[in-house]
């Protein structure tokens, strides 16, 4: 239980929603807002409910939520593991720290027809598009959170006389475990982007493919429902990682 | 065994030692050396200087964490290659693991050893008794204060039964007031544990305060210019900062190290 000063920016938080989504409510139902273009709140939530009402989207829910976990795990514990391999190795660092500081400079869905030739339609393309999205998010950070792991903690590690696998699992994983969350949660939050975004531009399947299928059949009420939808997991998904990172963040006093 | 509790038997020995860097531009940096020290088993030596001198080195090779260049370092008589058994060291900057409690802390060394549950919760039990720390077992670092932390990073190093403590300023981030006192604690701690104890110090107060011996060294490359002993019975505590006998030693340590400082801080406006 939260108290005292700790539980105002969580209240400043909610009334900053409740505020905004009341505004919305209430400028539809006095017609500043057309609901034919942006319905209400509560038109919203109901069409959220009958889509969640159907068996076939919830499938699509689930099959898109499979693929962005895959994909960021895949993204996570590979960015980890690339940034584990290149922090302690200078020369290659400096080698590849241009490339990654310039890599979002280039779009990564220009890639994805290309993915398509190589791998053939499907769920593969999408989980690649998305784990290149992520990855290098989850490189840097990695690199960063090395970086801020002390030298006099490192040492000690050494005079423990631990070897290089127990040294990354038990002292330099630990140590920057609250930045590696941070790093989590881009990567899960590029997956979505990642696989909302190709199933939009090309599928037959997921969520998104299901948005662009509501749009294009001007069935407003289908697609405002899978958007409500994906906001709230999107949102719950953000929110279960801060709950997990706060408590190494707390034990580091960071 | 002499009166003061120590053997005229060598822990460490260094022959000849030097130690020289590569700066990144390629530049040769001869930053320790040619040095020659005896640590006699149960001895509490100090280690002064000027910045830069290459105090840390010296602790490095020690403790295995580097090679030096040229000469021998001997622990017990054996070359020191890689982090020797029975050497254990406390640095300066907090070290103490925030992921972890305290007692979670104190037992890393041991759990990593493979000692048998049994053992380890003794040891930690015995640690958290002899620090001070039993209220703060199940508290992480970040709850504590500097001292309390560095006072679980000794424990930790001191559970693993260490016949040689290094240590590199461990009391350098606290206040004058809890150095005089952990300075107490760590005399006791010595008195108790028969370790040899190398202390890396800026401090002159507390070197005089704390040693068998007190090492002078030279500004960069690092020699020992001087060696002093002190003189002080093995049950000692911080109250001889009171006796005559301290300024004495203050002043006898303080005399070449205020010629080798200007010499460093002249070189370096150079």
């Amino acid at each position: 239980m939260k108290t005292g000063l700790t539980a105002i920016p969580y209240a400043l938080r909610l009334l900053l929603i409740v505020v905004l989504v009341g505004l919305w409510q209430v400028f539809c139902s006095i017609g500043l807002l057309g609901t034919g273009i942006v319905p209400a709140p509560v038109t919203i939530w109901h069409d959220m409910c009958a889509v969640m009402g159907q068996s076939a989207s919830r499938a699509a829910l689930w099959l898109s939520l499979r693929d962005i976990l895959i994909a960021a795990l895949i993204a996570g514990a590979g960015g980890i593991a690339v940034g584990m391999i290149v922090h302690p190795i200078r020369l290659l660092r400096a080698a590849l720290e241009p490339y990654l500081a310039s890599y979002y400079a280039v779009p990564t869905f220009i890639f994805y027809p290309a993915l398509i030739t190589v791998t053939g339609s499907g769920r593969l393309p999408i989980i690649l598009i998305s784990i290149m999205l992520g990855i290098v998010a989850m490189i840097t950070t990695t690199l960063t959170a090395l970086d801020g792991v002390s030298r006099s903690i490192v040492r000690t590690a050494r005079v423990f006389g631990l070897t290089p696998l127990q040294n990354v699992m038990y002292v330099r994983i630990p140590a920057a475990a609250p930045m590696l969350l941070s790093g989590l949660r881009l990567c899960v939050s590029y997956a979505f982007i990642g696989v909302i975004a190709s199933e939009f531009i090309m599928s037959d399947a997921g969520v998104g493919y299901q948005i662009a299928y509501a749009y294009d059949n001007f069935d407003t009420d289908t697609m405002y429902g899978y958007i409500g939808c994906v906001v709230v997991l999107a949102a719950a998904t953000t929110l279960g990682f801060d709950m997990i990172a706060a408590e190494p963040v707390k034990r580091e006093g960071a | 065994m002499t009166e003061n509790g120590q053997t005229d038997v060598p822990c460490v020995e260094l022959r000849q030692v030097e130690q020289r860097f590569t700066t990144r531009k390629g530049g040769n940096v001869h930053a320790l050396g040619p040095l020659d020290l005896t640590l006699r088993r149960g001895e509490f030596l100090s280690i002064v200087g000027p910045s830069g001198c290459g105090k840390s080195t010296l602790l490095d090779i020690l403790s295995g964490l580097a090679r030096p260049a040229a000469g021998q370092a001997l622990l017990n008589g054996q070359p020191i290659r890689g982090v020797p058994d029975g050497v254990g060291i406390v640095f300066q900057e907090d070290a103490s693991f925030g992921w972890l409690t305290v007692e979670n802390n104190i037992a890393f060394g041991l759990k990593r050893r493979g000692l048998a549950r049994d053992d380890i919760a003794a040891r930690v039990e015995h640690a958290l008794d002899f620090m001070g720390l039993r209220r703060f077992r199940t508290s992480y670092p970040s709850q504590l204060s500097g001292g309390m932390r560095q006072r679980v990073c000794i424990a930790r190093t001191l559970v693993m039964r260490p016949s040689l403590i290094l240590l590199d300023e461990p009391f350098g981030a606290l206040d004058q007031q809890t150095r005089l006192l952990m300075g107490d604690e760590l005399l006791r701690l010595w008195r108790e544990t028969n370790a040899t104890i190398l202390l890396i110090t800026h401090s002159l107060d507390e070197a005089v305060m704390l040693s068998d011996r007190i090492g002078v060294m030279s500004a960069r490359p690092g020699r020992l210019i001087k060696l002093v002993e002190t003189g002080w019975p093995r049950e000692r505590d911080s109250t001889v900062v009171s006796s005559p006998h301290y300024g004495d030693l203050l002043s006898e340590i303080w005399a070449p190290l205020r010629a080798e400082s200007n010499h460093h801080m002249a070189a370096n406006n150079a």
